[in-house]
């Protein structure tokens, strides 16, 4: 947003302090600093403290290691401080200080584990189920036992769609307006392909053909437990792939709203990338469901929707507040005949990230979350919507319900399927596909 | 839900009504045209003044006996006045309004049902305002007719708020009172000051009400009224209130302390959440930084948002951006002012710029001319005047301090007037029968 103003310095990020009133508008706000003594809120930590970071100086206090950095305070503020950012990039400079320890850097690297663990998906899904295992890795590594790890799919999304493409190949579209580029994440990628799919599957029925340049890690996670060096790197190595589709003007596109998080924001107000490479890719890379909701208003997205009966909650995780888009994925499933999506009242789910996964911030984490949960069980509902892959975890592990990815209802609507993948809301309904995209 | 005549936007390609700001006008638009049936759209840059306002409502803080009677006749001869432009069935129709959605959310405001005059509230420093309802806690300390003794309740160590301090004050406004501070029952922070937020969450839970009622009970003997600083309980305050009431003996109420305010919190907290179960979309964090115009009306409201503007279409837009203080109106040191997101007309004071608005005259007992000057000027309907004269939009409305006319400082009807003026512009914008 830094390009709308002309007064640009007093709005890079650290100079935003300076338009704090003290308020505490932003504390009053804040998941974790009513949940724990260890985490004065986000006023203390980040505007007021502030004053007491000099460049070359350490860092002045500690317990902003207990910020998760879900963003709350900067959305709520009405001064326009970047209360969030100041609290990262302080916490940068800490790890920069003290350096990593070791669960943090492993916490970092999901992107490796995910391409690691893929060929032994067996044995690291029952690495990961196993309570005692767990426990250990608990005591040793303080990774939280209770953390909701995902499971290996034993494959990975671009080994898919290389496949696909090859047996398959789609036609070069005429023109670049009907192209889109697909930015699929490492979760998608080794945990959970068939939202990928499920995505693919969308973008071609509207009738645009996909491209799937190679990608990395969006860097969000080494981002948020301070390690900039490895996260501007992943943010690079992204950029420079993204930034010739995005001077043609074509759509890049992401089914974590978290990773679009970054692309869009983090790399520029966080990260401190403010080249007119980083600010172009931003400008031209949307959330899926707001991509979607773009296509409606334009009137290119069909309306050959099937009815689904039934309600069901949604969470907006807190990165994806940090758009300024609204709440696209309700927008989108609002035009599904039968469908009522109703959004859950509640800041975050608590995992923010990584944060969740910390042993000694488990218990927060799971507080913060819990305002979903009773949410949900007062509704009865057995299966909960949610555009980012950690949060359905989280969801999944507070509440017992099911979470799906907002794509999942529209390619359900629209009858499409992978693989015979339906989603766990419709799962028991009996099939009524009316196309199969050919090949699949 | 009502049908409703203007629900002609096909869904998904915009809302109904777009509301931008959420303050008490913006919320309480949403709230309004929620109800009315129209599917809304809140879009806000943060949350809004009451916040940190002490979160009870002035309609006219200088009437003597009857508030709305004075409004009217104030009305009557200030045909440029806000009230004036609402008239006058819209104020009362909008305090009710507010009173209805906050009861439903467990928010009562309370008033001086049976003779209609204002309360009598004291603030943190012991002097007297004169707001015509407030939260049930502040309510309960209504000082009309009463002598004392009042006992005032403070925490030792909590920087806040000092009973001590009001002594003084309230005696020479005739009212007998005496101070105590108490040790809290528990102070989880440990290392840090607590704020109100977090004396406000132990205030929820039933045991520490119990305690802190334990400690009062010995000092509250004869006291007709005991005030505590406004942080009685975040997510149930009628419970807390009654509970520790009945505790300690006396009627409890609570005295607005240092921001943030948790009446504004308590109340921003049960509007988004009624809002939200009634699908309408609350989306705070970003602000909308341009209206897009085309024959007359507003298309569509871009928000700066990560990486592109996003644009959000509507068939009507009800501006409730706050004045000069709110980032509704913007100035440069020329002393020119101007709206910022349809560049609506604002008369520009004659003068030495802006430094000529500061020094004795800014905070002056009559008011600077700057505060009545510094918003939008609009006809009976809520629509902002043109150059011309005529309504500059067809589609879009002002309400709440964004509004020309009057003095937020020194006027005593600042929340009278968001009330009065949401009122009236979702009744033309949704084209509602009375």
């Amino acid at each position: 947003m830094t390009h709308h103003n002309p007064l640009h310095l007093i709005e890079e990020t650290p100079f935003t302090a300076d338009h704090c009133l003290k308020c505490n508008i932003c504390t009053s706000a804040c998941p974790v600093a009513p949940l724990t003594p260890l985490f004065p809120g986000p006023k203390t930590v980040g505007p007021q403290a502030q004053r007491l970071r000099e460049p070359g100086e350490p860092s002045p206090d500690h317990s902003i290691d207990y910020c998760s950095g879900c963003g709350i305070c900067t959305l709520v503020c009405p001064h326009g401080v970047k209360v969030m950012e100041i609290n990262t990039q302080a916490k940068a400079r800490m790890t920069e200080t003290h350096g990593m320890s070791p669960r943090n850097w492993f916490l970092s690297r999901n992107e490796l584990w995910g391409r690691l663990g893929t060929p032994f998906a067996p044995l690291a899904n029952f690495a990961v189920r196993n309570r005692l295992l767990r426990l250990i890795v608990e005591k040793v590594f303080k990774v939280s036992a209770r953390g909701p790890l995902p499971g290996w799919a034993g494959y990975t999304f671009r080994g898919w769609w290389k496949k696909q493409a090859k047996r398959f190949p789609r036609p070069e579209p005429e023109s670049d307006a009907n192209r889109v580029v697909y930015f699929h994440g490492c979760s998608t990628n080794t945990y959970e392909p068939h939202i990928g799919k499920l995505a693919v599957a969308v973008l071609e029925h509207i009738g645009l053909h996909v491209e799937i340049p190679p990608q990395t890690c969006c860097g969000l996670p080494a981002q948020s437990n301070g390690d900039f060096k490895a996260a501007r790197r992943y943010a690079r190595t992204n950029i420079d792939s993204l930034v010739e589709y995005a001077r043609r003007g074509i759509p890049i596109v992401g089914t974590s709203a978290s990773c679009m998080t970054a692309i869009k924001g983090d790399y520029q107000h966080v990260l401190g990338l403010e080249d007119e490479d980083a600010r172009l890719v931003a400008e031209n890379t949307y959330d899926f469901m707001e991509f979607l909701d773009k296509l409606h208003r334009e009137g290119r997205l069909p309306a050959d929707f099937q009815p689904i009966e039934r309600e069901l909650p949604y969470h907006a995780p807190c990165q994806l507040k940090a758009h300024g888009m609204g709440r696209p994925a309700l927008d989108v499933l609002d035009l599904i005949p039968g469908l009522h999506a109703w959004e859950i009242d509640a800041d975050c789910c608590g995992i923010a990230g990584t944060y969740g996964y910390k042993a000694e911030k488990r218990d927060i984490a799971e507080a913060v979350g819990w305002p979903i949960a009773q949410q949900v069980y007062d509704a009865g509902a057995d299966t909960v919507i949610c555009d980012t892959e950690t949060c359905r975890w989280q969801i999944t592990s507070l509440t017992g319900a099911k979470t799906i990815h907002p794509v999942e209802l529209v390619a359900q609507a629209y009858g499409l399927s992978v693989d015979g993948y339906r989603p766990p809301v419709v799962a028991a309904a009996p099939p009524k596909d009316k196309e199969t995209v050919p090949g699949w | 839900m009502p049908e409703n005549p203007r629900a002609n936007i096909p869904p998904g390609a915009g809302t109904d009504v777009i509301v931008i700001g959420a303050g008490l006008a913006g919320l309480m638009a949403a709230a309004q045209a929620t109800q009315a049936g129209a599917r809304v759209r809140v879009i806000a840059n943060g949350w809004g003044q009451q916040i940190v306002s002490p979160g009870w409502i002035s309609v006219c803080d200088r009437a003597d006996d009857d508030v709305i009677a004075e409004v009217r006749g104030y009305a009557a001869i200030h045909p440029d006045h806000p009230y004036a432009l609402a008239e006058d069935d819209a104020m009362v129709r909008g305090i009710e309004a507010f009173r209805n959605v906050a009861q439903q959310n467990g928010q009562p405001y309370d008033m001086r049902d049976k003779d209609g005059h204002n309360l009598r509230l004291m603030t943190a420093l012991g002097a007297i305002q004169r707001p015509m309802l407030a939260p049930r806690g502040m309510a309960n300390g209504d000082l009309t007719g009463v002598g004392g003794p009042v006992l005032l309740v403070g925490f030792t160590g909590w920087r806040d708020f000092f009973p001590a301090l009001a002594i003084d004050n309230l005696r020479a406004a005739g009212v007998e009172a005496r101070a105590v501070c108490i040790d809290l029952p528990a102070n989880p922070s440990g290392t840090w000051d607590l704020w109100p937020g977090d004396v406000a969450r132990l205030f929820d839970g039933a045991d520490f009400r119990a305690a802190v009622s334990g400690r009062i009970k010995p000092h509250a003997k004869g006291a007709v009224k005991v005030g505590l600083p406004a942080v009685l309980g975040l997510e149930n305050p009628v419970e807390a209130l009654a509970d520790l009431s009945e505790q300690i003996g006396a009627p409890v109420f609570e005295i607005p302390t240092l921001p943030p305010s948790m009446a504004g919190v308590r109340l921003s907290n049960a509007l988004r959440r009624w809002l939200m179960r009634h699908r309408a979309r609350v989306q705070v964090g970003h602000p909308v930084v341009r209206g897009v115009v085309a024959n007359g009306r507003c298309t569509h409201v871009e928000v700066g948002a990560l990486g592109h503007t996003n644009p959000f279409y509507a068939d009507q837009f009800i501006l409730a951006t706050g004045g000069l203080y709110n980032g509704g109106i913007l100035s440069d040191e020329t002393g020119r002012l101007w709206e910022p997101l349809f560049d609506l007309p604002v008369a520009t004071p004659p003068g030495d710029g802006r430094e000529g608005w500061y020094g004795e005259r800014l905070l002056q007992e009559r008011g600077h001319p700057i505060h009545r000057l510094a918003g939008l000027r609009a006809n009976k309907q809520m629509q902002p005047l043109g150059q011309d004269g005529g309504p500059a939009l067809e589609n879009v409305y002002a309400v709440g301090h964004l509004l020309a006319g009057f003095n937020p400082l020194t006027d005593g009807c600042a929340e009278g007037i968001a009330l009065a003026t949401a009122y009236k512009a979702v009744q033309t914008a949704l084209q509602l029968d009375e």
